[in-house]
């Protein structure tokens, strides 16, 4: 009965041990050997921070012969001391599983190479499995595998590498270290097929990825660039003695170097850094270079490099805030309803005293409150922070934005300016604005001649008027049709147009007179608009050459009289039958009194001659 | 055209003139003025967009363009000259008969002094007068 209870029990064993076999092949990737940790350069008290342990230099002693007292740490509590010097004993183990190497020793450092007792993973897989039959062979890249027999002790495989050549017989399981850069596992021998499968592994190599995180774009003089450095090892096995070194020519690292002791493959590890950048009095990028070096096992070097880049401000800072505030006052000015209140803010981050000349350019329609112009002189302290706010009010309504505020500073020499950032709201101000044109059809017209002039009056603003105006015409020209007064109200953004017929009376040079528009607001407060003064040259008809009528059909255009002939008189003059015939009668009486006077006048006197004589 | 134009205008205004002169000589003074009054009259009531156009039309232009002569300066030249021309022949007439009747002493009595009396008679005694004197020429 028992053995028939043992029986289950030793094939759950056997399966477990089956399945725990490939577990036990990975075995052969890894080596227990001597790891190179890293080479350090310590001065007195520094320390060299390993995996679980932490050697520090006590004391250097240049006497006769260099040496150096260090101590050990593990988990940092104190292990031990000891002394080692250039010459013979150079080198010191400890506890079976830390060499420590002293390189040279100088007055003020010893310079070390650490290795550490260690199983650590070396092999990595070259040519996976391969089944192979007598005669196979297989090809990598510098050597090349034969399966050339099969016998009782098991496989013969030959493998040619470096230019020799191996033959050994290997059974299921079998592995051999060929050289350290080629090893060969026989994963199984199947002898009834004569079949063998083989896998190859060569030594892995760690690679280095560096990148820069968290970065800000641009900070302010008086913080630090602060960053991470994510440097992950990329490669197949692990690195070891991981040094960062980080360098900046415009500022002060904090931490110059920084040490790691291993990063296994496919892990990362992050490296705070920390720069203090220069005062500048421009902005600039600044660079900073941070170097990692790492070996592997065997102290092979392997680097990397990574750039990270920031913008700095200068330590004048200028900042320029607009509010806009309603006109709450019991008399308010005609046009607008809002003013605006502007603060500018200056700070000096250096640790210097700095004058600063500040302008701040106003749009030209606005008028600053108490002020003959916008530019002040300030003299800004070490880290002071000063604000300028004044009030400006605009003359007109409408959309408004502002410009930036500019301040100028002069630092060894030579001159210095920055903007505040640009402001990108634009402010609306309600109100009352009116604009009035003048025009004529025509500036150029002849005597008796007609042309139009055109009022056009515009309400610009948000809000309803009361408007009026009535046109004074000149002596040089008579009124004849159309709308040359108006009274009424301009809705808001009504543009309203009126025009009217003048005739030409008198040739001349002329300007006609503005036409003044009276406004009166909601609030009852009274303004005028005026418009400008056009020009207007109007020329004697009876000079022009013939040929202007003719070719410009100017007589009908006009219905004017110039007397010339027509083949069709009438549409030249208008001049009917009776008034022709009263005007020839008129004539002809005029003539006949002219005439008849002298001979009437003798006629009296002959007649009162003879009158008297009889 | 132009020259044409200002032909046409002279034929016009002169057959115009002659016929007044004629009326004058052959028949009366009073029936001269009325023609030289009446016949532009006339023209203007019968076709007054001709007449007009007529008129107005411009024959030349004197002192650099300054003062342009229309049909209708001509006309007032014309009537201005024949009125003066009617009106003195009148008058002179009259004076002459009245100097006549002074050297002789003898005042007619039963004859009107009125200067214009002895063109009082009718358009139809004038044409008989105008036709004897033509009859006597040829």
């Amino acid at each position: 009965m028992p053995t028939k209870k043992l029986l289950p029990l030793l094939s759950l064993i056997c399966i477990l041990l089956i399945l725990i076999a490939p577990a036990s092949a990975y075995g052969i990737r890894e080596e227990d050997i001597w790891i190179f940790q890293g080479s350090y350069e310590l001065g007195i008290g520094e320390r060299a921070y390993l995996e679980g342990a932490t050697i520090k230099v006590h004391e250097i002693s240049t006497d006769n012969e260099p040496s150096a007292t260090l101590l050990i740490y593990t988990n940092a509590i104190f292990k031990e001391a000891f002394q080692v010097d250039a010459g013979l004993n150079n080198e010191y183990i400890y506890g079976g599983e830390l060499r420590i190497y002293a390189i040279a020793i100088s007055q003020d450092k010893v310079f070390l190479e650490i290795y550490k007792q260690k199983t650590e993973l070396v092999w990595i897989t070259d040519i996976p499995k391969t089944s192979f039959k007598i005669g196979d062979t297989l090809t990598g890249n510098d050597y090349k595998i034969s399966f050339t027999a099969i016998n009782e002790d098991g496989a013969v495989i030959a493998v040619e590498h470096n230019g020799n050549n191996i033959e050994g017989t290997y059974k299921t399981g079998d592995h051999q270290k060929l050289s350290d850069e080629l090893m060969i596992n026989v994963v199984y021998l199947n002898t009834n097929t004569k079949e063998v499968f083989i896998e190859t592994l060569r030594p892995g190599s760690p690679d280095i990825k560096i990148e820069v995180a968290n970065i800000h774009n641009s900070y302010d003089p008086d913080e630090s660039i602060e960053y991470e450095l994510m440097v992950t090892n990329n490669g197949t096995i692990p690195l070891h003695g991981i040094i960062i070194t980080t360098e900046c020519d415009d500022g002060k690292v904090e931490e110059t170097t920084q040490q790691h002791s291993i990063l296994e493959p496919g892990k990362q590890k992050k490296f705070q850094i920390r720069v203090k950048p220069d005062i500048e009095p421009v902005d600039r990028n600044t660079r900073m270079i941070s170097k990692v070096q790492g070996y592997d096992y065997r102290g092979n070097e392997y680097t990397g490099e990574a750039t990270a880049q920031a913008n700095v401000k200068p330590y004048i800072s200028i900042e320029k805030e607009v509010y806009s505030i309603e006109k709450t006052s019991e008399k308010p000015e005609f046009g607008t309803q809002q003013y605006f209140h502007i603060i500018i803010t200056l700070k000096n981050k250096a640790s210097f005293q700095t004058a600063v000349t500040v302008t701040d350019e106003l749009h030209a329609s606005f008028i600053p409150k108490d002020l003959e112009n916008t530019e002040w002189t300030v003299v800004l302290d070490a880290g002071a922070t000063k604000t300028i706010e004044y009030f400006a009010s605009p003359a007109e309504p409408g959309d408004f934005t502002f410009m930036p505020a500019e301040v100028v500073w002069k630092d060894g020499g030579e001159t210095y300016s920055l903007e505040s950032e640009e402001i990108i709201q634009t402010f609306r101000v309600s109100g009352s604005k009116v604009i009035v044109e003048k025009e004529v059809s025509s500036s150029y017209m002849l005597v008796g001649e007609e042309i139009v002039i055109n009022i056009r009056i515009i309400n610009e603003g948000d809000k309803s008027l009361e408007a009026s105006f009535m046109e004074s015409i000149p002596d040089e020209l008579t009124y004849v049709e159309g709308k040359d007064s108006w009274k009424g109200t301009l809705e808001t953004y009504q543009v309203r147009e009126f025009s009217y017929v003048v005739r030409a009376e008198r040739a001349g040079e002329y300007y006609l007179p503005e036409t003044e528009l009276s406004i009166t607001d909601e609030n009852g407060i009274k303004k005028n608009s005026v418009s400008g003064t056009p020009f207007l040259y109007i020329d004697d008809a009876l000079v022009v050459d013939d040929s202007y009528f003719e070719d410009n059909s100017y007589i009908e255009a006009n219905d004017v009289f110039y007397e010339t002939y027509d083949e069709n008189p009438t549409t030249q003059s208008q001049i009917t039958r009776f008034e022709a015939a009263g005007f020839l009668a008129s004539s002809f009486t005029t003539l006949f009194l002219l005439i008849a006077i002298v001979p009437a006048f003798i006629y009296l006197y002959i007649i009162r001659v003879y009158k008297k004589e009889t | 055209m132009e020259i044409l134009a200002f032909i046409g205008s002279a034929m016009l205004f002169t057959l115009f003139a002659a016929f007044v002169l004629f009326v004058l000589i052959n028949m009366s003074s009073r029936l001269a003025l009325f023609i030289l009054f009446l016949t532009p009259l006339f023209f203007i009531f019968l076709l007054p967009g001709t007449s007009i156009a007529f008129l107005s039309y411009r024959q030349m232009l004197l002192a650099n363009g300054l003062v342009p002569i229309n049909n209708f300066h001509i006309l007032l030249m014309l009537w201005s000259s024949l009125i003066g021309i009617i009106l003195y022949t009148d008058f002179l007439t009259w004076y002459l008969a009245k100097g006549a009747k002074m050297k002789t002493g003898t005042a007619n009595k039963g004859k009107s002094t009125e200067p214009f009396a002895d063109h009082l008679k009718n358009a139809s005694s004038a044409i008989k007068k105008a036709k004897n004197t033509l009859l006597k020429r040829n």
